[in-house]
């Protein structure tokens, strides 16, 4: 059986579980595949299944908790034999990640990713003298012994992130799940890179120096915020969005 | 096939370059017990890390300097082997690198012509090569010299030995600084250019390689790469950054060599 997690722990400023409620709809509407919620809260909005899970709130971004611990889990959670973790502020206007099924082994992620309207910034890194990162954002897996090793990696890579930290020279203390796949992965492959756990295409990022309307079900405008002339018109296009006050407005009804 | 590696090593004041040529040679061991490695020096008293200790022919041309490039044209007489691959000393040999041998006994001679950073991606900054670019002459890095006895070769290497007699009229066609020093690498440019690039390069074969640790290569701040990055060594890898370096490794800072020893000895 397969199907999609959704991870949402409500903050002060954002209702991630709201986001996720936006997110499952898309996912059984586009993907035709159920979704779980993992939370901590009790929920009225509807999705196929919630499984309750104890934040980790010792993770900070711009001063303000950053729950984004814990995912991890999501190999002994999942309901599902094949798996698709998406964060919430995922948009998924097409079909095209179910692609992803037909070719993957057992554990697939973006390797690679671009922001609609910047398209000369660089792949990221996790430092000056280390490798780029891998995206969290959409991750595929199956559960199998192999899986189960990197999620156990992940786990202590979370619980010894300082080392991590020191070790790639990242800029940040701030934990990312990003960055805990990159390494897991590396550590898995014997520090190598394994093509074969990539995604083929680009994760598209929106940031937030760009703003979006939604024209239609599936039609975006994105305009630059700094000189509004200058936009472009998406269609039948996923991405991720990184201004959560955009998404919330943009699909409230 | 009597095939074999060989490194040119004499010491200077300041650098032990036959330490750097014994740790090469146990590490070249230590991943291809089987293969051969000889020492050609000015200082012949047998080391237990080489098959043979083979003494300069022609003597050290360069007594009173500390640049002893200039005997480096020997290699091609003191080789005791038909096929050879000669190494430069401050070198570190973390994988099997027998397959090159597969490839490369076909040829006459073959200079490595590209090189990495410790990613183990090919590198593409010419900090250090504006001699070659101002000259356009091909891009190669004697480090990695593979030749098999013969007039080619023979040639080659004459042709290596008479860049070096003659820098100074070489100089006045040449668009280099009037103080320009005769390196190897632009004397094997030269002769290469010479001889043909299509028959002493294979840029292709982008194995025969080498990961280079100086500093721009890398984008360090510092010229010491040891200073900057994080490295491990035992005899089953040296990873730098956590990358595991899987081409021979040019460490370029002498001393380390002492910490190859620590591992290895």
């Amino acid at each position: 059986m397969k199907g999609v997690l959704l991870f949402a722990f409500n903050t002060p400023d954002v209702d991630y579980v709201k986001m996720a409620s936006i997110t499952a709809k898309k996912v059984n509407s586009f993907l035709d595949l159920p979704c779980t919620l993992i939370t901590d809260c009790e929920t009225n909005l509807k999705f196929d299944n919630v499984l309750y899970l104890e934040r980790d709130a010792s993770n900070y971004k711009r001063q303000k908790v950053w729950n984004n611990k814990g995912r991890y889990n999501a190999y002994d959670l999942s309901p599902y034999d094949e798996t698709i973790i998406l964060d919430v502020d995922y948009v998924l206007n097409s079909n095209k990640l179910t692609q992803v099924f037909d070719f993957y082994d057992d554990f697939c992620v973006h390797n690679s990713s671009g922001y609609l309207m910047y398209p000369n910034i660089e792949q990221e890194k996790l430092g000056q003298h280390s490798f780029n990162t891998l995206w969290a954002t959409v991750l595929f897996f199956k559960k199998t012994e192999r899986v189960k090793l990197l999620f156990d990696c992940v786990k202590m890579v979370q619980e010894n992130y300082d080392h991590y930290v020191d070790l790639h020279g990242m800029w940040s203390d701030t934990f990312r799940n990003d960055h805990a796949f990159a390494i897991a992965n590396r550590i898995l492959n014997g520090h190598l890179e394994d093509k074969s756990n990539y995604i083929p295409w680009n994760l598209l990022h929106i940031g937030e120096k760009t703003y979006v309307e939604k024209l239609s079900e599936t039609n975006y405008k994105v305009i630059l915020k700094e000189d509004k002339s200058k936009y472009i018109l998406i269609k039948d296009i996923d991405f991720h969005m990184l201004n959560k006050d955009n998404f919330i407005e943009m699909f409230d009804e | 096939m009597n095939k074999g590696f060989v490194v040119i090593a004499q010491n200077t004041d300041t650098v032990n370059y036959i330490h750097c040529a014994e740790m090469l040679a146990l590490s070249l061991k230590n991943v291809m017990p089987n293969a051969n490695i000889s020492l050609i020096s000015d200082d012949i008293e047998c080391s237990k890390y080489f098959d043979y200790v083979i003494a300069l022919p022609y003597g050290d041309l360069a007594k009173d300097s500390e640049w002893k490039l200039i005997n480096d044209w020997q290699v091609y007489e003191a080789s005791p082997y038909d096929y050879t691959i000669k190494l430069e000393a401050d070198m570190y040999i973390p994988v099997n690198i027998d397959y090159w041998w597969d490839v490369l006994k076909e040829r006459e001679v073959v200079i490595s012509s590209n090189i990495r950073d410790y990613r183990n991606n090919i590198a593409d900054n010419n900090f250090y090569r504006n001699f070659i670019y101002n000259n356009n002459l091909p891009n190669v890095y004697n480090a990695i010299t593979y030749f098999k006895k013969g007039k080619f070769a023979n040639n080659f290497f004459d042709t290596v030995r008479l860049c070096f007699e003659n820098w100074e009229s070489l100089k006045s066609i040449l668009k280099c600084n009037v103080d320009e020093q005769a390196t190897t690498d632009w004397v094997y440019a030269i002769s290469c250019m010479i001889h043909g690039i299509e028959n002493t390069t294979l840029p292709n074969f982008d194995a025969f390689s080498m990961i280079h640790m100086k500093q721009y290569i890398n984008d360090l701040i510092c010229e010491d790469w040891t200073d900057e990055l994080i490295y491990e060594i035992n005899k089953n890898c040296l990873r730098v950054n956590t990358f595991p370096q899987l081409y021979p490794f040019h460490y370029h800072v002498k001393n380390f060599s002492c910490k190859i020893a620590n591992e290895f000895t």
